[in-house]
């Protein structure tokens, strides 16, 4: 007979796993988009979150607004992200891949040290918005309210850019830019537009994600790589360049990422990556991803 | 020419060969130099071998440290610089080579220089036989994400068999290595010095014979051309896992100098931005040249080390640099010095 | 004379479409052949069907009496079959001697050696040598290949195939995109080939191919309309009608 205290309890890591889920589908979005549209695995894409996470803490600092800060992050970010894609990743396209991947990585080692010297070392953190910073009552279990915003906001989100990708015409550009550069090129589509929308809107997304994520995960150094080698498993279990499948890559990762912690915690991260491992070995297209050329 | 191919022997022949070029026919692309000779090669190794003679203290330390990092850069340039092939793993083999030191001084008493070095080669050959064969199914990007995770693998293993690795806190306690005999420790630095400079330098030497080898070349051709290798008839997959485990197998004695240097390992030395910043090294320093990525090795440390002292911001500065090198210095600082001799001579 | 290659009713479909509907062809030791016909002929299908990129739907390869149908790329060169490219495929990066020393590296069995310099191979730096004095790019050997002429990128191309000492030399449209002086340059050194080596060419420069070719064969539709000496071929009124535009 199963009590109730171990039903709580896996409801409970049930409702983390999806919060956590929720959070890196956030982040591993734009990540996918960046490399679908690009061809791109963007390195940087941590920093983007860390810059956006350091900006809100500030934002509600100054302002205490958390909500404020929501909306500060992804602009101040997504400007630099325009920045960075125009003036560093515009040049190399001519190049071979690896450059460009390699060039992100030079970036993110830079942003990682301008936001030690800005922010310090400290670890931080920034407090759960009113009316969200206490405990709710779900299904008989009392549950910190603030991940259920998670929840809450991550689904949101989800639902429009799923919206977005099928129901509008940027989305049918997008979707054909990924599918095939040259030949929405060729239907007089502006790539160089587009890229440079993918970018920006990716980053401006992850740094949304870091201040939603601010009051759950925290800010520390390292939280840059950290958060993209998980984004990274996500993209590709679920599929390069997929939306779809960084939504439920999302979830399974962050569903077993939790128990695994919880049931196997010696092993759980050696298995994510050897997960990982296996899906570029067997399928490299991922759960959702269209099968190579 | 309907001749059929003379015996070995033949080809290897006294006497000397109007047929090769001057010029050497490159493996640094868009660069023609002279037929490097050896001279400066063994002024250099001079001057390193009189450096602890003159100096010791925290220069002597740098530099001892330069040749360690010297040597993982080395290893992951026949790999990346030479094979052509974009590994961002590097740091497991890093890793398996310190904390398998470690692991046999700390844990288990064994500091001799032989069996280590022994073990670690094995251990390293071994896993770089099994990590080369799975990752070289792949190209490109999934090659460089495959890469990546199995040396979080690596990394995994090593934060969390805490038995074994110590954990997050690391292993400490790694005893100086002792050579032959019982007792003769290369413990001051040094000694310690003297020691890391001859594996460098005998590592060195075996990898100039590989990359100017035929083998060394037919890794060019394959970096240039893959494709056209195999209509040549060249079994391309064996050249690739060769060339993987031998990088794997020198990486992994980087780690062992390493460990020996530090006294200490920990899972920061294998996580995934520790392959990052030796791709660093070796991009800086100018891939497939060899020496290139020692002289990025010193310049990543040097930097590190005299900045430090002025700033806290090196990485900033130095990542700048990166950055402006992968923009607009195709070839390293290698490739600065080429163009610049190129230009006087 | 021996018979070094021949073709039994060789085939070609992909899916409904059929490239090449059963092509007989017998190719002498030591013959210069031209395969000539319109774009989409299926020449260079022929070409993939000989050297082992491609599989025949049907029929037979027979190299001196050997069936090697549908052997791949690495053996077909190990039986002696050596080919160039309709689009360049070179080590664009590296210089003229080097693509040419890789391939004959390999070919004397020498690519893996690991310790003494490649400067020591001087038999294969001989024979390398010989191979570009012979195609005029001797002069060119230090120059980095994406630095050389089209020409001599195509001419580059006949070196590497002829690096491997093959019995039988494909050759895809070897003057393609060169200018006059190029194509005369090329027929001259083309003529000068070793008198032993079987030359298949696919051409469309009639000059080439009138001053080369021993014999030639017409393809049509993916099958041969005329095959035979030079002057059976201008004479025959059917390639008259089809091909050569009178």
């Amino acid at each position: 007979m199963i009590s109730a205290a171990t039903l709580d309890f896996v409801f409970s890591q049930v409702l983390n796993g999806v919060a956590y889920g929720l959070l890196i589908f956030l982040l591993a979005a734009g990540l996918t988009l960046i490399f679908g549209m690009m061809d791109v695995v963007n390195l940087a894409h941590g920093s983007f979150y860390m810059v956006g996470a350091y900006i809100g803490l500030s934002t509600v600092r100054l302002t205490h607004n958390f909500w404020l800060a929501l909306i500060v992050a992804p602009i101040v970010v997504g400007s630099l992200g325009l920045i960075v894609e125009g003036s560093l990743l515009r040049p190399l396209y001519r190049r071979i891949q690896l450059d460009q991947v390699i060039l992100t990585f030079g970036l993110a080692y830079m942003v990682s040290d301008i936001v030690k010297w800005i922010w310090g070392a400290d670890i931080q953190s920034i407090d759960p918005p009113p009316p969200f910073d206490g405990a709710a009552k779900v299904l008989g279990t009392v549950y910190p309210s603030y991940r259920l915003f998670v929840i809450g906001v991550g689904t949101l989100i989800a639902i429009l850019l799923w919206g977005i990708q099928q129901r509008t015409r940027i989305g049918s550009v997008i979707r054909a830019g990924v599918a095939d550069k040259e030949m929405a090129s060729g239907l007089g589509v502006n790539v160089a537009a587009m890229f440079t929308g993918v970018f920006v809107f990716g980053a401006a997304l992850a740094a949304f994600s870091g201040v939603v994520a601010g009051p759950i995960l925290g800010l520390y150094q390292g939280m840059d790589s950290d958060t993209l080698i998980i984004a990274l498993i996500v993209v590709v279990v679920g599929g390069l360049g997929t939306l779809t499948g960084a939504f439920w890559g999302g979830l399974l990762i962050g569903l077993a990422d939790t128990f695994g912690k919880v049931l196997i915690p010696e092993f759980s991260l050696f298995l994510t990556f050897a997960v990982m491992a296996a899906v570029l070995l067997v399928r490299p297209s991922g759960l959702f991803g269209r099968k190579l050329a | 020419m309907a001749q059929s191919p003379s015996s070995p022997a033949a080809d290897e022949s006294q006497g000397p060969s109007g047929a090769a070029p001057a010029r050497d026919p490159l493996s640094l692309p868009g660069l023609a130099h002279k037929r490097a000779s050896d001279i400066p090669y063994a002024v250099a190794f001079l001057a390193l071998l009189v450096f602890p003679f003159v100096t010791t203290g925290y220069p002597l330390t740098v530099l001892t440290e330069i040749l360690v990092f010297g040597l993982f850069a080395m290893s992951l340039d026949v790999i990346l610089g030479y094979t052509g092939l974009p590994s961002f793993g590097h740091a497991a083999f890093f890793g398996l080579g310190a904390y398998g030191t470690a692991v046999l001084s700390a844990k288990l008493g064994i500091s001799n220089l032989g069996i280590s070095l022994l073990a670690i080669v094995g251990l390293t050959v071994v896993a770089a036989a099994v990590l080369g064969w799975l990752a070289i199914r792949t190209a490109g990007v999934y090659f460089l994400m495959l890469t990546l995770a199995f040396s979080q693998m690596i990394f995994a293993a090593a934060q969390k068999w805490t038995p074994l690795t110590g954990g997050s806190n690391g292993l400490p306690g790694v005893r100086r290595p002792t050579l032959f005999v019982p007792g003769l420790v290369a413990a001051d630095p040094r000694a310690f010095y003297l020691l890391v400079l001859a594996v460098f330098a005998s590592s060195f030497f075996l990898l100039h014979r590989l990359v100017t080898s035929p083998f060394g070349r037919s890794l060019i051709g394959i970096r240039e051309n893959e494709v056209r290798m195999r209509a040549m008839g060249y079994n391309v997959k064996a050249y690739k896992l060769t060339a993987f485990v031998i990088g794997g197998a020198f990486g992994g004695i980087a780690g062992l100098l390493y460990a020996y240097f530090n006294n200490f390992v920990s899972p920061s030395d294998v996580y995934w931005t520790a392959s990052g910043t030796v791709l660093l090294m070796v991009l800086i320093g100018g891939a497939g040249t060899l020496v290139g990525p020692v002289l990025g090795a010193a310049f990543f440390l040097l930097l590190q080390n005299a900045l430090s002292s002025l700033t806290e911001r090196w990485p900033i500065i130095l990542g700048a640099v990166f950055v402006i090198f992968i923009m607009f210095v195709r070839n390293g600082l290698v490739g600065i010095w080429t163009q610049v001799s190129a230009r006087r001579g | 004379m021996a018979e070094i290659l021949r073709l039994e009713q060789l085939a070609k479909h992909f899916s409904s479409l059929q490239v090449l509907k059963g092509i007989n062809l017998s190719v002498e030791a030591g013959e210069r052949r031209a395969i000539i016909g319109p774009n989409g002929a299926g020449k260079t299908t022929l070409f993939n069907l000989i050297s082992g990129e491609l599989q025949p739907t049907s029929g037979r390869v027979l190299v001196e009496g050997r069936d090697v149908t549908g052997k791949p790329p690495n053996q077909m060169w190990a039986a002696g079959l050596s080919r160039t490219f309709q689009k360049n495929n070179l080590f664009f990066q590296l210089t003229t001697y080097e693509n040419v020393r890789l391939a004959m590296q390999a070919h004397r069995g020498y690519a893996h050696r690991w310790f003494r310099s490649w400067r020591s191979l001087h038999g294969v730096n001989d024979q390398t040598r010989d191979i570009l004095v012979r195609l005029e790019l001797w002069g060119r050997r230090d120059d980095v290949v994406k630095n050389l002429s089209y020409g001599e990128q195509r001419q580059l191309e006949v070196a590497i195939a002829l690096a491997a000492n093959p019995k039988l030399l494909l050759l895809d449209e070897p003057t393609a995109g060169m200018s006059p002086a190029e194509t005369a340059r090329t027929i001259e050194m083309l003529a000068a080939l070793p008198k032993e080596l079987t030359v298949l060419i696919i051409e469309h420069d009639m000059d080439a191919v009138f001053s080369l070719a021993d014999r030639i064969a017409v393809l049509n539709y993916g099958e041969v309309l005329a095959d035979g000496t030079p002057d059976d071929v201008k004479r025959d009124p059917k390639v008259q009608e089809v091909y050569l535009g009178v």
